[in-house]
């Protein structure tokens, strides 16, 4: 039986779906996230230049190492979309790319290093909804690297070539965009 | 303490996904030493899993919930972290240790000179050069004049160049508008990553002949 895990306003919990599936390896659980996040990481993959057959495969991947994974899901760190939103992108490199992803492990924090690892982040859906706002609200030219450093596999070099501006142009605007979409966040988020 | 860190605009090519290998594994053996960068690069997934979130949706196909529901029984295939003696596990922080996965005694080190080893790494793109350099200390590091990027990570010992020192976990990134001078620290013999993206910098159609790895 899944508990139907909801916040407070109403919204799907993912985190706490995630929860059920790494506790008791709930398949009601998974099929909700699967319903919800599968088509998201599919729809992700196609803006990003995969294949349809490829999109279609890397979302069936993505998912199964969500289920696998489960249990690595920190709710302290990193809330659900963001912490799918890493799996899909690896799956995605690792399928495309024949190269391997470079990835940090909790495990690899080096000791010396005592502080504390991220608090508050956004959750989930609600955010997601908000953000769509914002970056339509951003200035043309910010949701424009935006967009290309998300959605279209581009470096900040890579962008720069694309619109014959300089390197330096490109990083400013993603940072001012950045920093605008982080602040609507955290005003949203307190 | 972490002082030098992954410029920015890095942290958000690593975050997106779009850097390639080579300097990801930099990012990557950064973030293993530094909690403010990894902090970043969360902060900067946030917005990619957000950006996801609203991308909108593409339905799989009819069967695809009950074949991956059918697989999920099946075990992961072991990516086994290698056992490595204790001054590798020291020098190596995890992702590298991954990438390298053999012992620092077991590499095939090159002599550069009289004071100075290289051993180049595997690299998944021959546009870029990953390699650890072995340095005693005092000595003098290579100069480069390739005309691209260059990451330089400490991994044991230190770097001076001019008045700024660098320590594990530092990332000192060269390019050729200014006059470098890097030197090992004198209480130990150094040892770091190198990784070097020169080609990157050929543009255009020649360039495209020239190198087929360039994306487009």
């Amino acid at each position: 039986m899944t508990e139907e895990a909801a916040n407070r306003d109403g919204s799907v919990d993912y985190g706490g779906l995630l929860h059920a599936v790494a506790s008791r390896g709930d398949r009601g659980a998974f099929s909700k996230l699967f319903e919800h996040f599968a088509p998201r990481i599919k729809a992700y993959c196609l803006k990003r230049g995969a294949p349809p057959s490829a999109a279609e495969e890397i979302a069936q991947e993505a998912m199964i190492k969500v289920w696998r994974r489960a249990a690595q899901f920190d709710p302290a760190r990193a809330s659900a979309s963001t912490w799918i939103f890493a799996i899909a992108r690896n799956a995605r490199i690792d399928a495309f790319r024949r190269e391997t992803r470079p990835e940090v492990l909790p495990e690899d924090f080096d000791a010396e290093d005592p502080s504390a690892d991220s608090f508050g982040h956004l959750a989930d859906a609600e955010a997601g909804n908000k953000l769509v706002a914002e970056v339509s609200m951003l200035p043309a030219d910010q949701a424009e690297v935006v967009r290309k450093a998300f959605f279209e596999d581009k470096t900040h070099q890579e962008i720069a070539q694309e619109l014959s501006l300089p390197l330096g142009t490109v990083k400013s605007r993603i940072r001012l965009a950045l920093g605008r979409l982080r602040k609507s966040m955290s005003e949203f988020h307190p | 303490m972490i002082r030098h860190h992954i410029a920015h605009d890095l942290l958000v090519d690593y975050a997106s996904g779009s850097l390639p290998e080579a300097p990801s594994l930099v990012v990557a053996t950064h973030l293993a030493c530094c909690a403010s960068c990894r902090e970043e690069v969360r902060r900067i997934e946030d917005i990619g899993g957000a950006l996801m979130e609203s991308a909108g949706t593409v339905p799989l196909g009819p069967d695809a919930l009950a074949a991956v529901l059918d697989r999920l029984d099946t075990r992961e295939p072991e990516t086994t972290a290698p056992r490595l003696d204790e001054e590798s596990t020291k020098v190596l922080p995890g992702p590298l240790a991954r990438h390298v996965h053999r012992n620092l005694g077991d590499l095939r080190w090159r002599r550069l000179g009289p004071r100075i080893e290289e051993a180049v790494l595997a690299s998944a793109s021959p546009i870029f050069k990953t390699a650890l350099l072995r340095v005693a200390a005092g000595a003098a590091m290579p100069a480069h004049t390739h005309g691209g990027r260059e990451y330089t990570l400490v991994l044991k010992g230190g770097i001076r160049d001019g008045g700024t020192e660098y320590r594990r976990g530092d990332v000192m990134s060269l390019d050729e508008t200014h006059e470098h001078k890097p030197v090992a620290t004198e209480d130990e013999e150094c040892i770091c990553l190198v990784v070097l993206d020169a080609p990157v910098r050929l543009t255009g159609r020649l360039a495209r002949l020239l190198n087929p790895f360039i994306k487009h």
